[in-house]
């Protein structure tokens, strides 16, 4: 059984709601998340039964991040739109492990899965404890889980500093769930099948220089290699993740299998997978860091600093005059911006630039000796960034 | 926080707004970048450093320093 | 007797209004984040602090030796309830008014990691108004026209005028980054 095609049958909402078993479907639960090693599949990979254990007791706001934050990602709005069911199933199941007092669905103001939320709440929000569609601006900090505890206590959609773990009420003292949309549709597939480790699946969402650009379900054995282009020129690399994530070689990326990347421990995070083939990854690369840069919520400063400044020095990179102490200041600066912000998002620009760093060294002194002749992105900035490649 | 319990240092980074006095009172496991906001060293505190740790909490203008219990 | 302590009234004013001015310049130069010599923050923060409690000092000493010395008639409780006082109400009234803020400054100095940091800054704030008010009340109330005292007077107001202008002008990056961030739409 799988989230898209072969769904599982829809729960038995009777059975659900009936007091005497309550605590003892959610230890059965709870140990069906952990055999099937079911991991958040918004981006941190976080154990999702450590999470829910956590918030056992609590009676937590439930959020369920429907938010697609990643601009190339649209996995939360395909699973919407084609498996509501499963995921109102899924997130009935948590709500009664943890007796949540509220489940808040938040998403992207002003969008489909918006509108789609709203017409599905209206049909199946009665099966649910009190809950409500929560809008979110379309900032790529904004679904980031404590933005989203923030909003939902009617602050601002923005990172906040935590000094315990928002299960234990680090925004606002009361404690808050918090779960991505596919995370709560898979609880629902384990609940009704209990499948092995090994058949659960995931979605990923293909970008750039695709045989099919969009959003597909896949197993652990899936290769990458299907998904290039038959016919066209020989992929470069693959971004892998997220616009935080990890770029790989695509000679590298063309043998792994999703298990085998897991193993080699390079994380799928939010499920991106990008693929570059004719442009000048270098330039890619930029105008991504530059993006992720203009993204900060300007909080932090090794975040409201770093990152614009890491992102000139990739420019200066191709930069003869300049390259050398370029490199220079990168060396330096991304192995101290990790890890200090109140979120993971200067975590993420600072990985991708690393790897970046790594996989196109040969592609940088291409530039240098002026040897680039490849298409610069730069022309086409904007598209790329909302997505419409 | 009594003594001889391992403590460590934090800092609040949305509140901090890169004095860099703590750099100054507990060289030792603060430094800073070169924007001026600190870079921590989370390893827990050693007895006689306690008290420095707690003066860097204290003089830090934008009470972005914590101390916390390691666990 | 009265004569001693009337000298060391105005001695103690004096030296008051110097440390005064000195305290507030290096607060401002504190606060003001892209300051010269960034490394001295730590000097300056210390010295900016232990100026200030010698101030206390001299400004108790300032008004015990005002209230118990009798060329004029100033009671204690004109010392503390400003305009209260039936000798010269309006320029002692300024002295208590002053005193009053540095009262409430130091207070929740010494306070602060008991009190909200907000609290604290608003308070903190006031010294800004506390300079003007001393030095009006130094100039209403005394009757000096020594060279020394005014030249005193007047470099003291350059420093402040001119740490003021710095301020004013210093460009703390921080809180620019920070400004601009919080005016995009978050909610």
């Amino acid at each position: 059984m799988a989230l898209l095609t072969n769904q599982p049958a829809r729960l038995n909402w009777s059975d659900l709601h009936q007091q005497p078993d309550r605590d003892h479907r959610g230890a059965r639960l709870l140990q069906a998340l952990e055999n099937a090693d079911l991991r958040g599949r918004g981006g941190a990979g976080f154990p999702t039964a450590t999470k829910i254990r956590s918030s056992l007791g609590s009676r937590p706001m439930l959020i369920v991040n429907v938010c697609d934050g990643e601009p190339l990602v649209s996995k939360d709005a395909v699973l919407v739109s084609r498996s509501p069911g499963l995921l109102i199933d899924g997130v009935a199941l948590v709500a009664a492990a943890t007796q949540a007092r509220e489940v808040v669905f938040a998403v992207h103001a002003d969008t489909p899965t918006e509108a789609a939320l709203r017409a599905l709440l209206g049909r199946e929000g009665q099966l649910l404890p009190p809950s409500r569609v929560m809008a979110v601006p379309a900032r790529y900090v904004s679904s980031e889980e404590s933005s989203l505890a923030s909003r939902a206590m009617d602050g601002e959609a923005r990172p906040r500093f935590r000094s315990v773990p928002l299960t234990h009420g680090g925004v606002g003292g009361s404690p808050v769930l918090v779960l991505n949309a596919e995370t709560c549709a898979q609880v629902a597939v384990i609940w009704s099948a209990g499948p092995p480790r090994a058949q659960l699946t995931r979605l990923i969402t293909a970008s750039g220089a695709v045989r099919r650009p969009g959003v597909l379900e896949v197993d652990d054995r899936f290769q990458l290699a299907e998904l290039a282009r038959p016919g066209f020129g020989e992929p470069q690399a693959v971004l892998l993740g997220g616009y935080g994530g990890t770029w790989l070689p695509w000679s590298t990326a063309r043998q792994h299998t999703i298990a085998s990347l897991a193993q080699s421990g390079v994380p799928l995070g939010a499920g991106l997978v990008y693929l570059i083939a004719d442009e000048c990854p270098v330039a890619v690369v930029g105008v991504i860091l530059r993006y992720l840069a203009a993204e900060s919520a300007g909080q932090c400063g090794p975040c409201m600093f770093g990152l614009p400044a890491v992102a000139t020095d990739w420019v200066q990179l191709l930069d003869p005059a300049k390259a050398a102490a370029a490199r220079q200041r990168l060396a330096r600066r991304l192995p101290v911006i990790s890890g200090r912000g109140a979120c993971r998002h200067p975590d993420g620009a600072v990985r991708q630039a690393a790897s970046a760093l790594s996989v196109f060294a040969r592609h940088i002194d291409f530039h240098l000796s002026g040897q680039c002749v490849r298409p610069s992105v730069a022309a086409a900035a904007a598209p790329f960034l909302a997505g419409a490649w | 926080m009594t003594a001889g319990r391992a403590s460590s240092v934090r800092v609040d980074p949305v509140a901090c707004t890169g004095h860099g006095l703590c750099a100054a009172w507990l060289p030792e496991r603060i430094e800073l970048d070169e924007w001026g906001y600190p870079i921590v060293d989370a390893t827990p505190v050693p007895d006689e450093l306690v008290a420095m740790a707690r003066r860097a909490a204290k003089e830090c203008p934008a009470r972005a320093v914590l101390l916390t219990r390691a666990v | 007797m009265n004569a001693a302590l009337w000298y060391l009234t105005r001695a103690s004013a004096l030296v008051s209004l110097a440390l005064l001015t000195t305290s507030l310049v290096l607060g401002m130069v504190t606060s003001g984040r892209s300051a010269p010599l960034a490394e001295g923050r730590f000097v300056r923060a210390a010295l900016h602090r232990t100026l200030s409690l010698v101030m206390v000092v001299f400004v108790a000493a300032h008004v015990l030796t005002s209230v118990i010395e009798t060329y004029v008639d100033i009671g204690w409780l004109s010392a503390l309830v400003p305009f209260s006082s039936s000798y010269d109400r309006f320029w002692v009234g300024l002295g208590t008014l002053s005193l009053d803020l540095l009262i409430a400054v130091t207070v929740t100095s010494i306070l602060r990691q008991r009190i909200s940091h907000r609290a604290w800054k608003l308070v903190h704030w006031t010294a800004y108004a506390l300079w003007p008010i001393a030095v009006l009340h130094g100039i209403g109330a005394s009757t000096a026209d020594q060279p020394l005292v005014l030249g005193l007077a007047a470099s003291c107001g350059v420093a402040v005028l001119s740490a003021g202008v710095w301020r004013l002008c210093a460009v703390d990056l921080d809180r620019r980054q920070r400004k601009l961030a919080g005016l995009q739409g978050w909610r």
